[in-house]
């Protein structure tokens, strides 16, 4: 990695490890949502093994 | 060619070009902005030769249930990772791998998915395209163009050409053309489910038995299953850098539910369900008898154009990645010359059309027995070891000074469980000659390597690597 790049590279590390400001990581995705996908897969799977099999 | 005024950055600036990780100002796509490209990955001819493919096991019942289940296990596998560590951190890929496998281990994965599964599906699209157009040709000028003829390999390198000309533009001008095509897909896929009705009732096509069943009803279903598990499981070395420009982690996941499942698996039932009705796997024969000359062609055209979006969307994803992993010397090579490389391994394939198109199995099969345990060791090591939390820094230093240095850059307790994940698979599934095993039956492939790759690097992680902060930071 060059200077350039390098010096690029921890500009944007700073930015981004800084927990208050506005170029921090984004939250985790809420568990919610997770427990959504997972519920209507169960359902989608369960009905239609009923209606195929 | 960037978020934020591309004429003020140079390439190493641009990281949407490059490695580094992006900052949230410069994350481009929304929910719809991630869903259309998602649409318009998912909608190529694969998922109609998905279709096509199951249509050899199951009928139209069994086919439609094994689709929604398969795509929906190893799409949600999927979205969970690649998709959120990338999209969480706006981390690249298999820089993002490297907390996983290593710096080193990270680039060979890189390397092997970048070179031989990217060029793999680029010339399957672009052959299908090739096909698609020489059909158009065959309609409209009257030619007699055969599948293997050399006019359908020359078409293939012009659908190479013109994804290049695109991709060489960066991610921009992939939304762009998505926001055309992906619509424009949807349209000519329902059409196709339309027509198929105007031919065929429910009941005629659901007594339409599969092509070429094992006949043993259980077992056909399990391999229709295992063949959707690993499509699905087809879109891991692509998505997570498609995912690193959402501007949520909401964004990086739920789109994957319209596109890679909701598109792929309506595309995917159109396929099987014109597979039956016209008894013919291939799809670009499928058009002109569904919609007459005038609209079959029109449909032909565009979905064979429409591989090109498909080859572009992974194209970027394999050219992000190689930037990021190929060092310095890597990095000075310009965008547009790297794009060009990469595509050029697809070009020398499609001179090989129906060696290429005929394996369409093997090649879903192939990928499954990396990428399943891939997944299941990456998904084990974000969520249950490392609670979500990536050293954004460690991941760029290198592996001498890294906390993700491991053993010399290598990760052998990720390495030995992706390895123990493929042994399973091929023990349960033939991935030559597609025979199953006994245990098959009940398990199927992918998933018991899924399970046994997690659990492996799990275990392994808890007994070997906690020992000490430097190998892999998990102390």
């Amino acid at each position: 990695m060059d200077d350039v790049m390098r010096a690029e590279l921890e500009r944007r590390l700073q930015l981004i490890e800084d927990p208050a400001g506005a170029e921090a990581a984004l939250p985790p995705l809420p568990v919610a949502d997770l427990l959504a996908a997972l519920a209507g897969l169960a359902v989608l799977t369960v009905v239609l093994l009923w209606w195929a099999l | 060619m960037s978020a934020s005024s591309p004429a003020a950055l140079t390439p190493d600036q641009d990281a949407t070009l490059n490695e580094l990780p992006l900052l949230r100002r410069e994350r481009i796509w929304g929910f719809w902005d991630y869903s259309s490209v998602n649409v318009g990955l998912a909608i190529a001819t694969w998922a109609f030769l998905q279709g096509g493919a199951v249509a050899y096991y199951v009928g139209a019942k069994q086919a439609v249930a094994s689709i929604v289940i398969g795509y929906g296990i190893s799409v949600l596998l999927v979205s969970l990772a690649p998709c959120l560590p990338c999209g969480r951190y706006g981390v690249e890929q298999f820089v993002s791998m490297r907390s996983v496998l290593g710096e080193r281990g990270a680039r060979a994965l890189m390397v092997v998915m970048s070179a031989l599964l990217a060029a793999a599906w680029s010339a399957v699209l672009a052959i299908m395209c090739g096909h698609a157009l020489a059909n158009v040709a065959n309609q409209v000028l009257d030619t007699e163009i055969s599948a293997g003829a050399g006019i359908v390999s020359v078409l293939a390198v012009l659908a190479l050409g013109a994804s290049w000309a695109i991709v060489a533009r960066g991610p921009r001008s992939i939304e762009l053309v998505n926001r055309f095509v992906a619509p424009g897909l949807v349209v000519v896929t329902l059409v196709m489910l339309a027509l198929v009705f105007t031919r065929t009732s429910w009941s005629e096509l659901a007594a339409t038995p599969a092509f070429d069943p094992w006949g043993d009803g259980h077992l056909d279903f399990m391999l229709a299953v295992e063949l959707n598990i690993a499509g699905g499981f087809a879109w891991w070395p692509n998505v997570g850098n498609l995912a690193r420009l959402t501007r949520s982690t909401r964004s990086a996941f739920w789109p994957n539910a319209i596109g890679l499942f909701l598109a792929s698996v309506v595309a995917a039932i159109v396929g099987v369900f014109a597979a039956l009705a016209l008894g013919s796997e291939d799809p670009t024969l499928w058009m002109v008898p569904l919609g007459g000359a005038l609209l079959g062609v029109l449909a032909l055209a565009f979905v064979g154009m429409a591989n090109i979006t498909s080859v572009v969307a992974q194209s970027y994803s394999a050219l992000v990645a190689i930037k990021g992993g190929g060092g310095s010397a890597v990095r000075r090579v310009p965008w547009a010359l790297l794009a060009a490389l990469i595509l050029a391994p697809a070009a020398v394939l499609v001179f090989f059309p129906e060696a290429v198109y005929d394996n369409y199995a093997r090649f879903v099969s192939w990928g499954a027995i990396v990428v399943a345990p891939l997944c299941a060791v990456q998904l084990v090591d974000f969520f249950v070891l490392r609670r979500q939390h990536l050293d954004l820094r460690a991941l760029h230093l290198p592996h001498g000074e890294s906390r993700y240095g491991f053993l010399r850059g290598w990760n052998p307790v990720a390495v030995g469980a992706v390895a123990l994940g493929a042994l399973t698979y091929a023990l349960l599934l033939n991935p030559v000659s597609y025979e199953p095993a006994g245990w098959f039956r009940y398990l199927t492939a992918s998933l018991p390597a899924f399970a046994v790759a997690g659990v492996a690097h799990g275990v392994g992680t808890w007994l070997v690597l906690r020992r000490r902060t430097d190998w892999g930071g998990y102390r």
